[in-house]
C-alpha cells in the first residue's frame, strides 16, 4: 500500500491535507502563537510527511508527527519573537456560532492553562480523532502515558471550564 | 474504540479554525521544488557505500607505501654512531701525508 502511494499521482496528497489540515493547524498553535506561524508548521511538517511517508508504520500518526516536530523546530528558533508576539492577543483556535463564542473564549482560556503535555494529547484525541496508540506513536509514548495524559487533561479541563462559569 | 463522554462531545462543537486559503497552493509549490536533505536510494546508498571503502582502500595503500618508503630510506641511511666511508678515507689521507708516506707503501687501509 505505502510503496503504490509513493508512486501516487501529483495531487493524492490533497485528501490527506483536505481531511487533516484544521485539526494539523489547531496541533501547530499549541507551540506556536501566531496562525501565520502555525500554517508556516503546518506546510513544512505536511510537505516532509508526503515526501517521507514510505517510512510511515501509520500514516495518520506520521503525518501529526511531522507537523509537530515542525513546530518545534520553529517555537525552537524563533522564541524572542515569540515572546513578543504572546503579549498581543492570540487569534482565535476554534470557530464557533455566536451564541456559543463566550464559551469558546472560556474554552480557548482553559487549554492555555493546561500543561502542554496534556494539551497536546487532548488536541490529538478530540479534534484529532487519533487513537491512543495514534498519539503514542505522534509524541514518542507508550500508549497508556497518552491515555493517562487524557484522564488528566479532560478532568483539569472539566475543572476549569466549571470554575470559570462560576466566575462569569 | 470507548464511547464519547457528554464533555467530550460538547468540546467537539468547537471546530477547530483552517487553515488560510492558500495553503494549498504553498504546499505543492513546495513539493514541486526539488527535495533537500532528500533520503538515498537503495542504489545511491550502495554506490556511496563503494565509493567510501574505494577511498579508505586508497587512503589505506598510500599510508602503506609511504611507511614503506621511509623504511627503506632509514635502512639505506648509516646509524649515526658509525663513521662515514668518507671521513675514514680523509683520515687515511692524511695519516698518509702526515707520516712522509704519500703513497702509503709501508702502510694498508683497513
Amino acid at each position: 500500500m505505502l510503496e503504490a502511494e509513493t508512486n501516487s499521482p501529483p495531487h493524492a496528497w490533497l485528501p490527506w491535507y483536505n481531511r487533516h489540515q484544521a485539526a494539523l493547524l489547531l496541533l501547530a498553535r499549541q507551540y506556536l502563537a501566531t496562525t501565520e506561524e502555525a500554517q508556516d508548521a503546518l506546510q513544512e511538517g505536511f510537505v516532509k510527511f508526503w515526501q517521507t511517508r514510505a517510512r510511515a508504520r501509520d500514516m495518520a500518526a506520521y503525518l501529526f508527527m511531522c507537523v509537530r516536530s515542525a513546530a518545534l523546530d520553529l517555537r525552537r528558533s524563533r522564541v524572542a519573537r515569540q515572546a513578543r508576539e504572546r503579549a498581543a492577543v492570540a487569534p482565535a483556535l476554534f470557530v464557533a456560532p455566536v451564541e456559543l463564542d463566550d464559551r469558546r473564549q472560556v474554552l480557548e482560556g482553559a487549554l492555555e492553562a493546561l500543561p502542554e503535555e496534556q494539551r497536546e494529547v487532548l488536541v490529538l484525541k478530540v479534534w484529532s480523532e487519533l487513537t491512543f496508540a495514534q498519539i503514542g506513536q505522534t509524541l514518542h509514548i507508550p500508549a497508556n502515558t497518552a491515555a493517562s495524559r487524557y484522564r488528566y487533561a479532560i478532568a483539569r479541563l472539566q475543572v476549569l471550564l466549571a470554575s470559570e462559569v462560576t466566575h462569569e | 474504540m470507548s464511547e464519547r463522554s457528554p464533555f467530550e462531545e460538547e468540546l467537539r462543537q468547537f471546530v477547530p479554525v483552517p487553515a488560510s486559503h492558500d495553503m494549498p497552493g504553498r504546499i505543492e509549490a513546495a513539493l514541486r521544488q526539488p527535495r533537500q536533505n532528500a533520503p538515498m536510494s537503495r542504489a545511491d546508498r550502495l554506490l556511496w557505500s563503494v565509493m567510501s571503502l574505494g577511498a579508505a582502500a586508497a587512503v589505506l595503500i598510500v599510508s602503506l607505501l609511504a611507511l614503506d618508503m621511509a623504511h627503506t630510506t632509514t635502512s639505506i641511511a648509516a646509524p649515526p654512531n658509525q663513521t662515514s666511508v668518507l671521513a675514514q678515507t680523509q683520515d687515511y689521507m692524511a695519516q698518509l701525508a702526515a707520516s712522509g708516506d704519500p703513497f702509503g707503501s709501508s702502510t694498508r687501509m683497513h
